[in-house]
């Protein structure tokens, strides 16, 4: 929209940017932030159609996004940015770091960030997003994907596989192990004590990181049709995804994974999972799919989230081993309520807004 | 197995039974209560499409007040542009069949050609629920749509006109076929067609129920896009030359390309009263019409191509 009152000095107003297509995705509840090639935008996936526009930014050079409400951090070219999103008509910067090299993609965790560029990890510390501080670096060709898990850092690399790096003393990250014997690894998710992996040679590879300085493989998968790109964990379920496809892998035996399910996809670029929906990020914009998998918030695998659900919620959070016994066939990642990948107390407040929701 | 053991499955069997039969058959039973009872795994994962979204570029935009009308890969998209730092997403139509080629907006009614020929008229009393009311098959391609006082004009092979006396309704009043034409505009008597690659067509609409082509000038660029007129010159957008083509046609019979706007880089042209408005590169560029043989640039926002 362009005022044009006075022709001489048109001024732009408005803008309402068109999800075109969609590089990456990342979900905070059912509000999904998505890249495109010059925005971020904020859109609300609750189920209206079409999906309410709740904000966006207008950036070059994306690479990556990572939310943990209310703050949200973009790496772009050589920048960490740190948004508050409060308000998402209106992100207000908080805080900018200058990466030491192009940046490849974020991952927020507590109060660090962890940053992949063209030349390795670098570790900031963003307990104060106005002022993002650069705690240390560990130099790494080939970081696909990172995901952190207390002290560890797990890195898909296509150079030497599976890096794993200790940064319990963030200044001076440690190689504590690897696997490289699996080849070129695009993606990674871990729920100890297993890691699990795509890459070249093997489309899911399952790691034990019982021990993370002695990490083993203990099982593959291979699906006769891809390579795969992008992982997403379920517990019971890897889900496995290339370009065009989504595949539902059943990791309750670690040592033999088994095909659980597939689908044919638009072309993707990302995906994220959004309680028992998965969300597709693309060329063709953005794809939701609804699953079978228990409903987000049904913890005692009745079908149905009630008072019922509170007990073995608390349980799930307080005693894992427990709930697993007394569960067997249900997955504590149901009470991921934030839809963050990790069931921890943030999903406290999300658990008792859904239970106390109309 | 025993036929003693099949016994024990019915009432009589089980109690003349031996104790390790009846044993045997309490515990499939039991198993089988327990099979029944026991939560069933997740043996397959199933995977619904429910939500589809984006993925098209913008092909078309019309407006009316403070209503847009944007057409998107098969959607049609009504944004309500009242307060417009904030254009407001209303409502979509997943009606498009093919390629959106035009968009033009009147009143409550927004018609949207699809290059295959069909002509979609929505009803937007609501606009957050727009609704197709009337489908017209033109039977051959729609290259662009415009709008005058109650006709519209259609890009196709050659020249359609439509009667928007009953808006709901549009009907053929008259066509004058000739070329396969992508861009239309009409100021009083005459319309303006262009092609993709063999110039520039005028036709005399003073009877729109027998429009006739009455000239033609070969002399502008490939690819034009886009035309305007204003009186007895029209204006040129080409992808072929980085900038305005300009034609006389004070003789209508003869157009004359009289010369060019350079280095504005195009793509399409909307001329309001005396000033004409072009987008590409820059983002939007005003020109002043009041010589219009040599429109003059007094306006420009910058901002990348739209």
């Amino acid at each position: 929209m362009i005022d044009v009152t006075d022709p001489t000095q048109p001024v732009g107003l408005g803008y309402y940017p068109v999800l075109v297509s969609a590089d990456a995705v990342a979900l905070d509840g059912e509000r999904a932030y998505f890249l495109t090639d010059n925005w971020m935008q904020i859109l609300d996936l609750s189920g209206t159609y079409p999906p309410p526009l709740l904000g966006y930014l207008q950036l070059s050079y994306l690479h990556g996004v990572s939310v943990q409400a209310p703050l949200v951090a973009i790496v772009a070219s050589s920048y960490l940015r740190l948004y508050d999103v409060s308000n998402p008509a209106e992100p207000i910067l908080r805080g900018l770091l200058y990466l030491l090299d192009n940046s490849r993609g974020v991952t927020l965790a507590g109060e660090r960030a962890y940053v992949w560029t063209i030349e390795g990890l670098e570790i900031v510390d963003v307990a104060d997003p106005s002022a993002p501080v650069r705690l240390g670096t560990f130099a790494l060709d080939g970081i696909e994907e990172v995901q952190a898990s207390g002290n560890y850092v797990y890195a898909a690399t296509t150079t030497i596989g599976l890096a794993i790096l200790d940064v319990s003393n963030p200044m001076a990250p440690t190689l504590a192990g690897q696997v490289s014997a699996i080849g070129t690894a695009r993606a990674v998710r871990v729920q100890p004590p297993y890691a699990y992996v795509t890459g070249a040679l093997h489309d899911l590879i399952v790691v034990d990181i019982s021990v993370p300085t002695a990490p083993a493989i203990v099982g593959t998968y291979d699906s006769i049709w891809m390579s795969g790109r992008h992982l997403l964990l379920r517990d019971p379920y890897v889900f496995i995804a290339s370009l065009s496809r989504v595949e539902a892998v059943d990791v309750r035996v670690p040592t033999a994974p088994t095909g659980a399910g597939s689908l044919d996809a638009p072309s993707m670029d990302d995906l994220a999972m959004m309680g028992n929906r998965i969300v597709l990020a693309g060329y063709d914009g953005l794809t939701v799919y609804q699953t079978n998998l228990s409903p987000a918030g049904d913890l005692n695998c009745d079908g149905v989230v009630d008072f019922g659900d509170i007990n073995p919620f608390v349980l799930a959070l307080t005693d894992p081993a427990s709930y697993e016994s007394y569960f067997p066939e249900c997955s504590r990642y149901n009470g991921d309520l934030n839809f963050d990948g990790l069931f921890d107390f943030a999903d406290i407040n999300p658990f008792v807004a859904l239970l106390s929701g109309p | 197995m025993s036929r003693s053991f099949y016994t024990a499955w019915t009432w009589s069997g089980f109690r003349r039974g031996s104790r390790p039969q009846r044993r045997v058959a309490q515990r499939c039973i039991w198993l089988l209560f327990a099979a029944l009872a026991a939560p069933a795994a997740d043996a397959t994962v199933t995977f619904d499409e429910i939500m589809r979204w984006g993925g098209d570029p913008i092909s078309r935009v019309g407006a009316c007040g403070d209503l847009a009308c944007v057409a998107s890969g098969n959607l049609v998209m009504t944004f309500n542009i009242g307060a417009p730092d904030q254009p407001l997403l209303l409502g979509v139509a997943p009606i498009l069949s093919d390629y959106c080629s035009g968009v033009a907006v009147a009143g409550r009614y927004a018609y949207v050609g699809e290059n295959a020929g069909t002509l979609r008229v929505l009803d937007l009393a609501d606009p957050a629920n727009p609704v197709q009311v009337y489908v017209l098959d033109l039977g051959q391609p729609i290259g662009d749509i415009k709008l005058v006082g109650e006709r519209a004009y259609i890009a196709s092979t050659g020249l359609i006109i439509l009667d928007l006396s009953e808006p709901a309704w549009p009907a053929v009043m008259g066509s004058t076929p000739f070329e396969l034409t992508n861009a239309v505009d009409a100021d009083g008597d005459y319309a303006c067609l262009t092609t993709s690659d063999n110039g520039m067509g005028i036709v005399n609409v003073a009877n729109p129920y027998a429009p006739q082509l009455v000239g033609w000038c070969a002399d502008t660029p490939d690819y034009a896009t886009a035309v305007g007129v204003y009186g007895s010159f029209a204006y040129v957008c080409s992808q072929s030359f980085d900038g305005l083509s300009i034609i006389d046609f004070t003789s209508p019979e003869n157009p004359v390309l009289i010369g060019t706007v350079p280095s504005c880089y195009p793509y399409d042209v909307e001329i309001v009263g005396q000033l004409m408005f072009t987008d590409g590169s820059p983002a939007l560029a005003v020109f002043d019409l009041s010589n219009p043989a040599q429109p003059i640039r007094i306006g420009v926002l910058y901002g990348g191509e739209t």
